[in-house]
C-alpha cells in the first residue's frame, strides 16, 4: 500500500498540488466572504437583541442543513462548480464567526461600555479601537472553527465539480483507490490543523497588524479573480468525465486530439467531475461541453421512455440514443469507440484453457462445478446473473455475493471460480482473468462516445472531426491496458492517453 | 454653575427623583451623599444625559444640557466610574489621551499631555506610560482614571463612587489627591458617595439626599453642627466613633507597633476601649503599651490611632 502511495504522489504530484491549491482558494474565499458579512453583522445587532438572538437561530438552522443537500439544493439555482460550493461553504462558516463576534462583543464589561459612553466617544472609534480588539480573542475562535468546517465541508465541494483535495478522496471511495483516500484525508487533516494554528498566530497580532492581513488577503483575491476572469480565454471548452481513470483517459485523448486541430481553441478539463445525472445536468445549462458516455447508459437512464434494455444490438443501441437525445435535448452523440464497456463473466486463463471456455454458452457444460463470486448488484438485478440464468438456462454451482474488490481477491486465491465484472477493468490484466463472449447478446451494450450539445457543435463544427478520430479505435484490451497503466501502474492518465494516441498513428 | 429645577425620574412607575432642585456652583467640589436608592448617581448622571430626566430642566451655565451635542457635552467633561474602567486593550498613556484622540489632538501632543499627567499623579511617565492597566494595583489604576478624566482640562468633573472599591490606604491617598487637584485646576467636581465620612472630608457643599428627596445641603460643618432631621443626624450619627472598639481590635489590624527600649508607655489590657486608649495617649505621647496573649508586648502610638480612624472609616 505504502508503494502505491509513494508511486501515487509521484506521478500525480503536480495534480496534488493543484487539488490542494484549489482546496485553499475555495476555503479561504469562503472564509472571506462569510468574515465579511458575519462580523458587520455581529457589530450591527448587538444593538438588538432579539433580532440578534433570530438571526443566531437562522443561522444555526442552516448550519442542520446537511451539506449534499446544500449543495443539492443550490444547483439549480446557480448551477454547479465553484459559485455554489463557495456559497454553501460560507453558509456554514457564518454561524461560528457571527456567533464568536456577538458573545465576544456582549461580554465586553459593562463599565466600560459606560465608560466608552460617558466619555463621549464616537462610535467608530469605541468599536475599532476598544470593542472589536477586545472582542478579538473570540472572534478569531469563531473563525477558526468555521475554518475547520469548510475544510472538512470542503472536500464535498468535488461532488459539484469544484475539484478540491475532496476529488482524491471522492475518486477514493469510488474506485477503491487507498492511496487517493489517504492523500485526500491526510491533506485536507493538515490543511485544517495548520490554517487553525495561522488564524490562531494572526490572532496574536495587533488590531493594525490583522487588519492589514485581512485587506491583504481580500486584495490578492480580488486581484486573482479579476485578473482570471479578464485574461480568461474566449474560446474555451470544457471537457469533463465521470469518476475513474477510464473517463480520465479518454478525456484527455479529447484534449489533445482537439487542441492539435484548433491552435485558437482552449479544451480546460475536469476530471472526476461526478456521476452520470450530475454530468448530464452540467452539459444541459452548458457548464461543460463535453463528455463520454455510454450508449446503454444513455438509453437506460438519460432519456425519457427509456427502453428498459429489450434490445441488445450494439448498433442498434447508439442509433436510439443518438435520436433520443438529438429528439429530446437538442444534443449531439458522435461516433462511438470500439469497445465494449460492459458487465462480462471472467474467468482465470487457466481455467478457460481447461475447460476450453470462449462463450458464455461454453459454461453449460460444467455449470454445477461453477462457484461464482458476484457483485450482490449483479446478482440481484435483471441485467445480471438472473438474466444470464434465464437467457442462457444455466444454473451455476454456487453462488456467492461480495464486494467488487473482493471478488478479485477471491478469484485469484481461488476461492470461486467465476466473478463477474466490467470489460474494461484493469484487474483483468493484473489478475489474467479471460472475458467470456456474451454469444446471446445478453448484456446491454455500453459503447463510449463524445456526448456535446447541438449548439457547442455549431459554434466549433471542427472538433467533431477531431472527436471522431477515436471512432471505432480502442478495443476492450486496449481499453484495458491503459486503465492498468493508470489505476494499478499509477500513470498519469494524460501520458497513457498520448502514448496510445502516439502508438496507434491517430497524432 | 449647574442647576437642575423640577426633575422628575420615574422609573417604572416608581419616582427615583421627585422634583428635585438643586444648585451646584461653579468651582465647587459638591458631593452628593446618601445610602443606595437616594437617586445620588441618578442625578449626577443627568449632568452628562447618561440618564434623561422624565421631567424638569438641567442647565449648564444657563444652557439647557439638551442643547448641547450629547457628544460635545460628555467630550468636554471628566467622568470617573467606580469600577475604574481603563481599557484593558490601550496602554496607561493611550488610556489617558483617548478623549484627545476623539477631539482628534494631534499624537504628540496627546503624548505629551498624557505622560505630564502621569507624573502629576505620581506615576512617572518614563516608568508607567507603556504600561497596561492590569499591571497596576487597584489604587494606582484609580489614578489613571482620574487623569483619564482630566485630560481635556474639563470645567466639570463627574466622579460616581470613585473609591467605594479602594482599600483604606488608597482611598486616603486618593481623596486626597482629588483636593489637592480640586485645588490646582479650579474646575467644579461633583461627587457621588454612599460614604459620609468621605463626604465630610471632601466637600465644600454637600447634599445629602434619600429616597429621591434632598434632605439639607450645606458646607460640612453646617450639617454636623446642625442636622436639618432625623435622618442626617442619623446618617451622621454612623460616623461616629464606635466606643465598642477595644485595643484588640487595633492589634488584629495591624495598628501597632514593636516597642522601642527608652520609650515612655503606659500599659493598657487588651479590653480597654478607644477611648480610653485616646485618653491614655493624651498623657502618654510615646505611646499605649499592651500585653498580647504570647505574653509579648506591642505598643500603639497617637499615628496608629490616626491612620485606624481615618482607613477604617469607624
Amino acid at each position: 500500500m505504502w508503494q502505491d502511495l509513494i508511486k501515487t504522489i509521484n506521478t500525480q504530484h503536480t495534480e496534488i498540488w493543484q487539488a490542494l491549491i484549489q482546496h485553499i482558494e475555495l476555503s479561504l474565499v469562503s472564509l472571506l466572504i462569510a468574515a465579511i458579512i458575519a462580523i458587520p453583522l455581529a457589530v450591527v445587532l448587538i444593538r438588538n437583541k432579539r433580532l440578534a438572538e433570530i438571526v443566531l437561530q437562522i443561522t444555526s438552522i442552516m448550519q442542520t442543513i446537511p451539506s449534499l443537500a446544500l449543495l443539492g439544493i443550490l444547483i439549480p439555482f446557480v448551477g454547479i462548480g465553484t459559485v455554489p460550493s463557495i456559497i454553501a461553504l460560507v453558509i456554514y462558516a457564518i454561524m461560528p464567526i457571527f456567533q464568536g463576534t456577538y458573545s465576544g462583543l456582549s461580554e465586553i464589561d459593562p463599565s466600560l461600555k459606560e465608560a466608552e459612553l460617558a466619555l463621549g466617544l464616537p462610535k467608530w472609534m469605541t468599536l475599532f479601537k476598544i470593542d472589536l480588539p477586545l472582542a478579538m480573542p473570540s472572534i478569531i475562535g469563531g473563525i477558526r472553527v468555521a475554518l475547520v468546517l469548510i475544510i472538512g465541508t470542503g472536500t464535498l465541494a468535488a461532488l459539484i465539480g469544484a475539484g478540491g483535495l475532496g476529488t482524491y478522496i471522492i475518486t477514493g471511495i469510488e474506485t477503491n483507490n487507498n492511496s487517493y483516500l489517504i492523500i485526500g484525508v491526510i491533506l485536507s487533516s493538515i490543511l485544517a490543523i495548520t490554517f487553525s494554528a495561522l488564524v490562531k498566530w494572526i490572532g496574536s497580532f495587533s488590531q493594525k497588524k490583522i487588519i492589514i492581513t485581512f485587506l491583504g488577503l481580500l486584495a490578492i483575491f480580488s486581484g486573482y479573480f479579476g485578473y482570471q476572469k479578464l485574461i480568461g480565454p474566449k474560446n474555451e471548452i470544457v471537457i469533463a468525465g465521470k469518476l475513474g481513470s477510464e473517463p480520465d483517459i479518454l478525456i484527455n485523448m479529447y484534449k489533445e486530439l482537439i487542441e492539435r486541430d484548433n491552435q485558437n481553441l482552449k479544451v480546460t478539463l475536469k476530471p472526476n467531475f461526478g456521476a452520470t445525472t450530475f454530468l448530464f445536468n452540467s452539459l444541459k445549462s452548458n457548464q461543460i461541453q463535453v463528455y463520454p458516455e455510454f450508449t446503454g447508459t444513455i438509453t437506460q437512464t438519460i432519456l425519457k421512455n427509456a427502453t428498459n434494455s429489450t434490445d441488445h444490438s450494439a448498433k442498434l443501441t447508439y442509433q436510439l440514443a443518438k435520436q433520443g437525445l438529438k429528439k429530446q435535448y437538442d444534443m449531439d452523440y458522435l461516433q462511438p469507440m470500439k469497445y465494449y464497456n460492459g458487465y462480462a463473466l471472467l474467468v482465470t486463463k487457466q481455467f478457460a484453457k481447461e475447460y476450453n471456455l470462449k462463450t458464455i454458452s461454453d459454461l453449460l457444460p460444467i455449470a454445477n462445478k461453477l462457484q461464482a463470486g458476484f457483485d450482490p448488484d449483479f446478482n440481484s438485478l435483471k441485467d445480471g446473473y438472473p438474466g444470464i440464468k434465464k437467457s442462457y438456462h444455466l444454473n451455476m454451482g454456487s453462488i456467492k455475493t461480495m464486494e467488487p474488490v473482493i471478488r478479485y481477491k477471491a478469484i485469484e486465491k481461488g476461492k470461486v471460480n467465476i466473478v463477474d465484472g466490467y470489460t474494461t477493468d484493469p484487474e483483468i490484466k493484473e489478475y489474467d482473468l479471460v472475458a467470456l463472449k456474451d454469444d446471446k447478446n445478453f448484456f446491454p451494450p455500453f459503447q463510449g462516445a463524445p456526448l456535446l450539445k447541438s449548439s457547442t457543435l455549431k459554434n466549433y463544427p471542427s472538433i467533431r472531426k477531431s472527436l471522431e478520430k477515436l471512432s471505432n479505435r480502442i478495443s476492450n484490451t486496449d481499453m484495458q491496458e491503459m486503465n492498468y497503466q493508470v489505476q494499478i501502474k499509477h500513470k498519469k492518465a494524460s501520458k497513457v492517453a498520448h502514448n496510445y494516441l502516439k502508438q496507434h498513428k491517430i497524432i | 454653575m449647574i442647576e437642575f429645577s423640577h426633575i422628575n425620574k420615574k422609573y417604572l412607575n416608581q419616582l427615583a427623583l421627585n422634583d428635585l432642585n438643586l444648585t451646584i456652583p461653579t468651582g465647587d467640589l459638591f458631593v452628593l451623599v446618601g445610602p443606595s436608592g437616594s437617586g445620588k448617581t441618578t442625578t449626577l448622571k443627568m449632568i452628562n444625559r447618561l440618564i434623561e430626566p422624565t421631567s424638569g430642566t438641567i442647565k449648564l451655565d444657563n444652557q439647557d444640557v439638551t442643547e448641547i451635542n450629547v457628544q460635545k457635552l460628555r467630550l468636554n467633561m471628566g467622568y470617573i466610574l467606580q469600577n475604574i474602567a481603563l481599557f484593558p486593550n490601550l496602554n496607561l498613556q493611550d488610556n489617558i489621551a483617548i478623549q484627545l484622540e476623539a477631539k482628534h489632538v494631534p499624537r504628540s501632543k496627546r503624548v505629551k499631555q498624557a505622560r505630564k499627567l502621569l507624573d502629576l499623579v505620581g506615576l512617572p511617565a518614563n516608568e508607567y506610560a507603556m504600561r497596561y492597566p492590569r499591571e497596576l494595583s487597584g489604587g494606582e489604576q484609580q489614578r489613571v482614571g482620574i487623569v483619564r478624566g482630566i485630560s481635556t482640562n474639563p470645567k466639570i468633573i463627574l466622579m460616581d463612587e470613585p473609591f467605594s472599591a479602594l482599600d483604606p490606604i488608597s482611598r486616603k491617598q486618593l481623596q486626597n489627591l482629588v483636593l489637592e487637584l480640586h485645588q490646582k485646576l479650579n474646575v467644579t467636581i461633583v461627587f457621588v458617595t454612599h460614604d459620609m465620612q468621605e463626604a465630610l472630608r471632601l466637600g465644600t457643599h454637600i447634599a445629602v439626599m434619600k429616597d429621591g428627596h434632598i434632605q439639607q445641603i450645606g458646607t460640612p460643618n453646617e450639617i454636623t453642627d446642625s442636622p436639618a432631621n432625623n435622618f442626617v443626624k442619623e446618617f451622621f450619627d454612623s460616623v461616629n466613633i464606635d466606643t465598642n472598639i477595644t485595643l484588640s481590635d487595633f492589634i488584629l489590624d495591624g495598628y501597632d507597633q514593636l516597642p522601642q527600649d527608652n520609650g515612655n508607655y503606659l500599659e493598657l489590657p487588651m479590653e480597654a476601649t478607644i477611648n480610653q486608649l485616646s485618653q491614655g495617649l493624651k498623657g502618654h505621647t510615646d505611646g499605649v503599651k499592651v500585653k498580647t496573649s504570647e505574653g509579648t508586648y506591642r505598643v500603639i502610638t497617637t499615628n496608629d490611632l490616626l491612620s485606624f480612624i481615618s482607613e477604617r472609616g469607624v
